[in-house]
């Protein structure tokens, strides 16, 4: 617990970090019309969605802590969160559309869902996955009733130990554990939040291509799309994986009964897992709050790929 | 790579499923696409030409009919290891040529003037 609250001040710092991490690509009046208002529509719901998230979010940890005291509300805060980002990009753009003229032209392409995701996010937010997985399933299976016989909250221990040359029963208890109780609304959470993402990339990866001429800066806007999905995949992931971590090592402590050798592996795993997706969730939650963006200028950069041109038009 | 693009003009008398069978035969055909390239998908192309899936669709099957291409269930589909030989530029342009003067006389307009409109457009 003490490496996680020290880790705090570490999250808030790569949090700001995030923050002033925008992306941002400029491009002249009358250039790419087309994809700058697919770019600010789909953006707008993007921004929407991610308002709705923070909302439910906000909810979900002051009115949901007195709905329900045990927490089993406050757990889904990040998984609101990042589920209101997803359905916001599905919207934003399953109803972003090119205006169709009398000729239409169309690219002799196959789009994939796996050439626009970004390889390091990606990669990062499979493994967070499965962390996540098995600190659940773990957590499950070690889990059992608490006091008032609630299944799955407290991690319970009984052993015979030498008190003064004669073996006695012990046990210990300790809670809240993220058992069954809080593992199977999560789960469903996190179910209905991955399907939403892969749901969003493909909505990403189907939408129509505007104009030829701006095929460059629209595949550049499908991949920052699939950034920002994968990112809301990850915050959810690692928002809960950080404090169901947490928990873990706090549950196993040593006590009176002697921990096994899995036992102390598993808290030492958790011990290090819980602070690092403390401060890597406070990360993906600042490059979520600053979604990357096309400004329109008189007198735009070249965009990358672009030759740059020497020297200023003549006005 | 090059991308390629086909074009569909909602008002040419062609129907669209032929503008692009056509164009995609003539990519196939002219080895722009070579043998087991991938088309794109039915709904893909379907939504960025703003057409209906079943008239790629239908595209697709003439273009597999005439041995251009080949369609698996879950492997989309891509260019016949053997497509046909390709017409030659002269034949691509008499082609061409007779689509155009179709569309000058759906336009109402006669045979010289569409030809004027050539050269002026050659002479720019």
């Amino acid at each position: 617990m003490g490496l996680a609250v020290l880790s705090l001040p570490v999250a808030l710092l790569a949090f700001v970090v995030a923050l002033t991490r925008r992306h941002l690509v400029t491009v002249g009046v009358n250039e790419h019309a087309e994809v700058v208002r697919i770019a600010r529509h789909a953006r707008a719901w993007r921004v929407g969605g991610l308002l709705a998230g923070l909302v439910a979010a906000a909810l979900a940890l002051t009115v949901g802590q007195s709905v329900d005291a045990l927490g089993r509300l406050v757990a889904l805060a990040p998984a609101l969160l990042g589920i209101g980002v997803l359905l916001g990009t599905i919207v934003g753009e399953l109803t972003a559309r090119p205006r169709v003229g009398v000729r239409r032209t169309a690219v002799v392409e196959t789009r994939t869902v796996r050439g626009i995701l970004p390889p390091v996010r990606t990669a990062l937010a499979g493994v967070a996955g499965v962390l996540l997985a098995g600190a659940l399933a773990l957590g499950a299976a070690w889990g059992g009733p608490d006091d008032l016989q609630r299944a799955g909250r407290s991690f319970t221990q009984g052993c015979r130990v030498m008190v003064d040359g004669a073996l006695v029963s012990a046990s210990s208890s300790r809670g809240p554990w993220p058992g069954s109780f809080y593992a199977v609304p999560l789960a469903a959470a996190l179910g209905v939040a991955a399907l939403l993402a892969l749901a969003a990339l493909v909505a990403v990866t189907r939408r129509p291509r505007p104009r030829p001429e701006s095929l460059g800066l629209d595949s550049m806007l499908r991949r920052w799309s699939a950034g920002t999905i994968v990112t809301a995949a990850l915050f959810t992931v690692l928002g809960t994986l950080g404090p169901v971590a947490v928990l873990i090592a706090a549950g196993l402590q040593p006590g009176e009964c002697p921990m096994s050798v899995t036992q102390a592996v598993v808290r030492w795993v958790a011990l290090l897992v819980g602070p690092a997706a403390l401060v890597a969730g406070a990360t993906a939650l600042g490059a979520l709050l600053v979604t990357p963006a096309i400004r329109v200028d008189d007198l735009p950069r070249p965009l990358p790929g672009e030759a740059t041109s020497v020297g200023a038009p003549v006005r | 790579m090059t991308l390629q693009a086909v074009t569909v003009d909602v008002l040419d008398p062609t129907p669209p499923y032929e503008q692009l069978r056509r164009q995609l035969a003539d990519l196939v055909g002219s080895g722009v696409l070579a043998p087991g390239d991938r088309l794109p998908p039915v709904r893909q192309l379907a939504a960025d030409l703003g057409l209906a899936p079943g008239t790629v669709a239908r595209t697709y099957r003439e273009l597999e009919g005439a041995g251009y291409v080949r369609s698996r269930r879950g492997g989309g589909t891509r260019v016949a290891p053997h497509p046909p030989a390709a017409a030659t530029p002269a034949l691509a342009l008499e082609e061409a040529a007779a689509a155009y003067l179709e569309r000058a006389r759906v336009l109402g307009i006669g045979t010289d003037e569409a030809l004027a409109v050539v050269q002026r457009q050659a002479s720019r």
